[in-house]
């Protein structure tokens, strides 16, 4: 039945099966891996890589083969540090030392874990660590040292919250929302980066402009935040800060009751708001990649989250349902991803006018986020000028040639003297036709044709002339 | 450093013409706040609105030179702002050559004579650079001004050769003599405004608000009132301490140049013009919104300009013009750039802030007539 429905869904939505063609078919991997040569440990580490995560198991398995190993083992160690963190069978007391020394088992030879509780989803990657070990050992010191790195940070970050009683009835203020946010994916950036740099793949200085790589991951993770709302409720989570929701709702389980959707709808806007803010820092970190594989693998969670952010704004179903982009449109997104960064500036251009189409002017945050929306395209702008100042001046200075140049201005002046001629001699024909059959028009002049139309313009005439 | 900065650089004696409009007014009333006590000359038209106390108020048209001179020879200006301009709107070529050609030239001829101006800040437009025509992105001050034929509009070109003759002004007669800049401002809002705000808002009081021309894509930008006039002192500033100092290097150059002014938001023209609705209180419902397209909307002022020459034979216009309704649906963005670097002009208001005061200013107004009807 279930294949019937999506025979007739595609039917009706053409251009959706069309992307999912265009992207399994002439999709090329810039790199491929080979099986045949790795290692079975390594080939242990792939399978849980695919096991654990879904969106970016694909994407990491076809960059380089320089960051392709480091990249998917710093992915399986943080993932490993999660499974601690997530598992509520284990006593925050435990927890904690465990998380701030997880990193000191990257190190240990046949390290495994398996206390987990039997439902943890990824309780198998910690009971065969010991091949993430292994395979961590062959690294290049500098790329385990960055692993290592972040790991400390992650760990400590989580220990923090594990043990904050606070932190568990969920965030209050913004900070601490962005707080966290960094710790779960600012971090990643951030190790990410520095393993870019480190491979030559990235340019430098934007370790010198860690607040870009930051925006990466808060944009990213704020659009899950924003997305997953219903989902995290239903299982006693929340993430939204409480200086945010409770200015439109007295509790926070009233966001989800339908007879205060437009307080949950304004209050979404502005979680919106709060996560565009990150837009264009996104597209100038982009700017800094200078291979096609790594492009990739940053580009195509970054423009999924932007088309997220248009699926989730002033969508009222974030509210009661767990809501996805359609598998045509991520194909459709990751064709797109996988090109350069101009067509993921119109993506991100695209997206932009979607949400401003759905901006709703009754809205408290409705100026706010036309000017979020105009600092991106102002920003796609600076990146790829649609004007070219030496142009412009060329041109401006051609006419003005071509006006002193008497000859030509004769003869056009000629041309517009014609033309004049003719159109008076048939209005004249028609009008005087008209009046000699009766027609009189003077009342006709007091009121213009479209007078609706007439004040907007009117208004423009003044706003773009009037300054003074 | 800023103290002594202040103290050397105090502006009054200040003549300040059309200092009763939109703009002038809201100099003045900065001026007051930041150098309490200063002296102020205001030349207007019509000197009985937006009034200051312990301003000097001269009812004089800057077009009459003697009436000029006469205000100058009194005040003895240090600084003279120059905001005086007739409505753009009116097609009257022969009141835009008077008033803004003749009229600046008046007052050159005046600082000229007495002798003692330093600082003299031309309020021009950033249209000079516009055919009206194109979009504009991220415009800078590197575009030529332009000329006819390229630039069609009488307003514009008198604006346009006065702004030339005032820039030509500066050190005329060595490091010593007047300096002088120009300030080209983007669309400009705020309370007591008249033309961009005061229109949008009858509009959406006569329930038209809800529509819009074409796609609505295009980005604009705008500056709050606030915002330009400390551009203004910031210049005049700028200029009283170059005075009598040789030019500084290019690229810090205040004296002699033109700053464009933003708010450093360029934001969807149409949301903008929503935006004004809901700050009055009368915001437009998403559903409510009608798009005219852009063609039809085209033809039909085409049509209207038809009928119009026809049967006035061209000696009326209508007031929407293709052109007027072109303009509503192009972008029009400029850069701030160099205003930042060189004058350290930082839009302080931000457009969600200004206009929020501006949106109570005129439902404040609203009150006003409302019981003034009520107690005549």
């Amino acid at each position: 039945m279930g294949g019937l429905k999506e025979v007739l869904y595609f039917m009706f939505h053409p251009n959706q099966l069309r992307a999912i063609i265009q992207w399994k078919l002439w999709h090329e991997p810039v790199h491929q891996r080979d099986p045949s040569k790795e290692a079975p440990t390594l080939q242990s580490c792939f399978k849980f890589l695919n096991m654990t995560s879904r969106s970016f198991s694909a994407v990491i398995q076809e960059l380089n083969h320089e960051m392709l190993i480091p990249i998917a083992l710093f992915y399986l160690v943080l993932r490993g540090l999660d499974t601690i963190e997530d598992d509520m069978t284990i006593s925050a007391s435990v927890k904690e030392p465990m998380l701030r020394d997880f990193y000191k088992n990257l190190k240990e030879d046949g390290w495994t874990f398996n206390g987990n509780g039997p439902d943890e989803k990824d309780r198998e990657l910690l009971v065969h660590f010991d091949d993430v070990i292994a395979e961590m050992k062959k690294l290049k010191d500098n790329y385990f040292k960055i692993i290592e790195d972040i790991t400390i940070k992650m760990g400590n970050g989580m220990a923090d919250y594990a043990i904050n009683a606070e932190f568990q009835s969920g965030v209050v203020t913004v900070a601490e929302y962005e707080k966290y946010c960094h710790y779960v994916a600012g971090l990643v950036g951030e190790g990410l980066t520095r393993l870019f740099v480190e491979g030559g793949y990235a340019n430098p200085a934007l370790l010198e402009r860690m607040e870009l790589t930051e925006s990466m991951g808060q944009f990213l993770q704020k659009v899950n935040i924003i997305r997953d709302v219903h989902e995290d409720f239903e299982d006693n989570r929340r993430f939204w800060p409480k200086d945010i929701w409770s200015k439109y709702v007295d509790n926070w389980e009233d966001l989800f009751d339908p007879k205060n959707r437009t307080q949950a709808l304004q209050c979404s806007s502005e979680m919106v708001l709060n996560a565009l803010k990150h837009a264009d820092e996104c597209l100038f970190y982009m700017a800094g990649i200078k291979e096609q594989s790594v492009f990739n693998f940053v580009a195509i969670p970054q423009t999924m989250a932007i088309a997220t952010l248009d699926l989730v704004f002033q969508n009222p179903k974030i509210f009661n349902s767990h809501i996805k982009i359609t598998k045509g449109d991520a194909c459709q997104l990751m064709t797109q991803s996988t090109q350069n960064l101009r067509l993921v500036c119109d993506v991100f251009r695209n997206y932009a006018r979607r949400i401003a189409k759905k901006n709703d002017p009754r809205d408290p945050h409705y100026l706010e986020i036309s000017i979020a929306l105009g600092k991106l395209e102002q920003f796609i702008e600076t990146l790829f000028p649609s004007q070219d100042v030496r142009r412009v001046k060329a041109l401006h200075a051609e006419q003005a040639n071509q006006s002193s140049s008497s000859g030509e201005l004769w003869e056009s002046l000629m041309l517009v003297l014609a033309v004049v001629f003719c159109l008076l001699l048939v209005s004249g024909l028609m009008l005087g036709g008209a009046w000699a059959m009766g027609a009189r028009w003077g009342p006709m002049m007091s009121d213009g044709v479209a007078s609706s139309v007439e004040e907007a313009a009117k208004i423009t005439a003044k706003i773009t002339h009037g300054e003074l | 450093m800023a103290e002594g900065a202040q103290l050397s650089s105090t502006l009054s004696p200040i003549v300040v013409t059309g200092g009763c409009g939109f703009i002038g007014s809201h100099i003045v009333e900065r001026l007051l706040q930041s150098e309490p006590g200063c002296q102020i000359h205001v030349i207007d038209i019509k000197t009985s609105r937006n009034r200051f106390p312990g301003v000097s108020y001269h009812t004089c048209d800057i077009s009459q030179a003697n009436d000029v001179d006469a205000v100058f020879v009194e005040a003895k200006p240090k600084t003279v702002f120059h905001v005086a301009c007739p409505d753009s709107i009116i097609k009257q070529p022969s009141v835009f050559q008077r008033v803004n050609v003749d009229g600046a030239r008046n007052l050159l001829k005046a600082c000229r004579q007495i002798g003692t101006v330093q600082a003299f800040i031309n309020t021009s437009t950033s249209s000079v650079i516009h055919d009206n025509i194109s979009d504009l992105f991220e415009a800078d001050e590197t575009l030529p001004v332009l000329q006819y034929p390229a630039q069609k509009r009488v307003y514009t070109l008198t604006k346009a050769e006065a702004e030339a003759d005032i820039l030509a002004a500066n050190r005329e007669s060595g490091d010593a003599s007047m300096l002088t800049v120009s300030i080209r401002p983007s669309s400009t809002f705020g309370e007591r405004d008249t033309v961009t705000m005061g229109k949008i808002v009858a509009n959406a009081r006569a329930g038209k608000a809800r529509y819009q021309i074409g796609l609505g894509n295009n980005m604009y930008d705008f500056v709050y009132i606030s915002n330009l006039a400390d551009a203004h002192i910031l210049a005049a500033q700028a200029l009283v301490l170059a005075y009598g100092h040789p030019p500084p290097a290019p690229e810090m150059r205040v004296d002699g140049e033109a700053f464009h002014i933003t708010n450093e938001e360029p934001v969807n023209f149409w949301d903008f013009q929503r935006s004004i609705a809901a700050s009055v209180e009368l915001p437009v419902k998403t559903e409510d919104i009608k798009v005219v397209p852009a063609w039809v909307a085209m033809a039909t002022a085409g049509v209207n300009e038809w009928l119009y020459w026809v049967f006035t034979l061209g000696r009326k216009q209508p007031s929407v013009t293709r052109e007027a309704i072109h303009l509503t649906t192009i972008n029009r963005t400029m850069s701030n750039a160099k205003a930042r670097r060189v004058l350290h002009y930082i839009p302080k208001v931000s457009i969600e802030d200004g206009l929020a005061k501006a949106g109570k200013w005129f439902m404040e107004e609203a009150k006003k007539a409302k019981v003034n009807k009520k107690t005549t």
